[in-house]
């Protein structure tokens, strides 16, 4: 059985970061018009890691977790719950970027607006698996204070690694990373290559979550 | 039929640094409340948290409706109903909310049972976890542990903290609770004078061992304190002391047995009926000096 009520708990304890989240959502798509792809990559894995990492402190400052626990619920239910969540905000947050991107073009403002392809959602999703799927078993294993560094360095890293990868693209034409990413786009019809990138990132994050779920289960609270 | 302990605790052994849980045993059967004292830092939220599997268990077995605690653990735990020392809520949330995320986890949630309660707690359902007073988290936290049909109350010093009047509050639901003879009540405490009203069993630990596991009735009819001059004092007669004060002006000791208190005292001491908590002092400071 899935446990949703646990999701929508993550949205009711935080109605002020989520929308806050979708603001900062809009100032991505005017600070970073320059950036492509990048626009949507940094906007959507901040606006995820506002939300995740909101949500972990939250349990962490409750101490929900004995009161969670002692319902009738299986740990591994719990994980899976978080990483789910992971993916509904991950989905709220590209529709979000979708309508304000949509209706900035409607409004015809003289701004420059990457407008999401799917292309720039596959990044988005590889981005945000990385972060949650390598932090969250770390986060299982000691809990929010001792994992927020770990997480901010996350964060950083891919949100400073796709800003430098996105300006690098633009400023060499010919080199093989560009080649490489070139052959992709086009081969964005090849639904193959597509397919392999998800499945790789799928593998990973369940293989995150299968050490999250034995981490968590050995956990004292 | 014999019907099962609704909780039985058979060996339960847990280590930690510089504290351990030393193979306790206790049983609890349907229709009665134990209260399970013991100075902080004895071992009852750790006992409590192993039942509740919270903290996994080093050895020893775990029984609740007669069934492995940690096998049938989401079938146990939709008939628990749990209260803890200290708000686990999301104190972001308003009281209705955190009824609406935790009712779907019970397969008998009654939401008529809920209403009733939270009118009879006066409690406002549209006011944040975190505006609440103690006393009102722990009558929602009893709120909810009492409206999914739970068989089995499990409290972890609920009454730690609260003033008077909710505390005997609190006592009196527990009483209600109880005359369903299918439930049962498990409550751990550090005031023992909550128990003195409402306890059938009294289980008390302390440094990890469980000292005495009795009816509270058994314990105050045969527990007694004996208080005298020195002279009655010697080594034979200090061995059947649990536990003893003295003073420049004479002794105060508790002794198990009455008749021995009277067969071997006479009537060259003052005897008398102990408290809860002067069984719980005497018993702990014997083992201090163990």
């Amino acid at each position: 059985m899935l446990n949703l009520h646990l999701i929508m708990k993550d949205v009711l304890i935080q109605k002020k970061q989520i929308a806050f989240g979708f603001f900062y959502l809009l100032f991505v798509i005017f600070a970073f018009q320059n950036n492509g792809v990048g626009t949507f990559i940094v906007g959507i894995t901040a606006f995820t890691y506002l939300i995740t990492t909101y949500s972990c402190a939250s349990e962490e400052k409750n101490r929900a977790d004995v009161m969670i626990n002692s319902l009738p619920v299986r740990r591994s239910h719990i994980v899976a719950m978080k990483y789910l969540s992971v993916f509904i905000f991950f989905i709220a947050g590209t529709l979000a970027y979708m309508l304000f991107t949509g209706l900035l073009k409607n409004a015809a403002i003289n701004i420059k607006i990457y407008m999401l392809t799917l292309e720039g959602f596959l990044y988005g999703f590889i981005s945000v698996c990385l972060m949650t799927g390598i932090y969250f078993p770390v986060y299982f294993k000691v809990g929010y204070m001792k994992s927020r560094i770990l997480n901010l360095i996350l964060f950083f890293s891919i949100f400073t690694g796709i800003s430098y990868l996105a300006q690098y693209i633009q400023q060499n034409d010919n080199n093989i990373l560009n080649k490489l990413l070139m052959n992709f786009s086009i081969s964005q019809r090849n639904i193959v290559i597509t397919a392999i990138l998800l499945a790789l990132v799928i593998v990973f994050q369940l293989i995150s979550y299968g050490i999250s779920v034995k981490i968590y289960n050995s956990r004292e609270l | 039929m014999i019907m099962e302990p609704i909780l039985e605790i058979k060996g339960l052994r847990k280590e930690f640094k510089g504290f351990s849980l030393k193979e306790i045993d206790l049983k609890l059967d349907r229709g009665y409340i134990m209260g399970f004292i013991g100075p902080n830092g004895a071992g009852k939220s750790t006992t409590i948290r192993l039942i509740m599997n919270l903290l996994r268990k080093d050895g020893g077995e775990i029984k609740i409706f007669g069934k492995d605690h940690m096998k049938y653990e989401q079938e146990i735990k939709n008939k628990i109903g749990f209260v803890y020392d200290e708000n686990h809520f999301y104190e972001e949330l308003t009281v209705s909310e955190m009824k609406w995320v935790i009712a779907p986890f019970y397969k008998t949630w009654d939401e008529a049972a809920f209403n009733k309660y939270i009118k009879k707690f006066d409690l406002p359902l549209k006011k944040k976890i975190k505006e609440l007073s103690k006393g009102m988290k722990m009558k929602f936290s009893l709120a909810i542990a009492l409206s999914h049909n739970a068989e089995l109350l499990i409290m972890d010093e609920p009454t730690s903290g609260l003033d008077p009047l909710i505390r005997s509050e609190l006592l009196e639901i527990l009483s209600d609770v109880i005359q369903d003879e299918n439930k049962a009540v498990f409550f751990s405490t550090h005031i023992t004078s909550d128990l003195d009203k409402i306890a059938d069993f009294v289980t008390l630990i302390h440094n990890g061992e469980i000292i005495l596991s009795m009816a509270k009735d058994d314990i105050l009819d045969n527990y007694r304190i004996v208080k005298g001059g020195k002279e009655v004092l010697n080594s034979d007669i200090r061995k059947i002391f649990v536990g003893i004060k003295e003073n420049q002006f004479g002794f105060e000791a508790l002794i198990k047995d009455k008749n021995q208190a009277k067969r071997k005292l006479g009537d060259r001491v003052h005897i008398e009926k102990p408290t809860l908590e002067d069984i719980m002092l005497y018993h702990t400071r014997r083992a201090q000096n163990a």
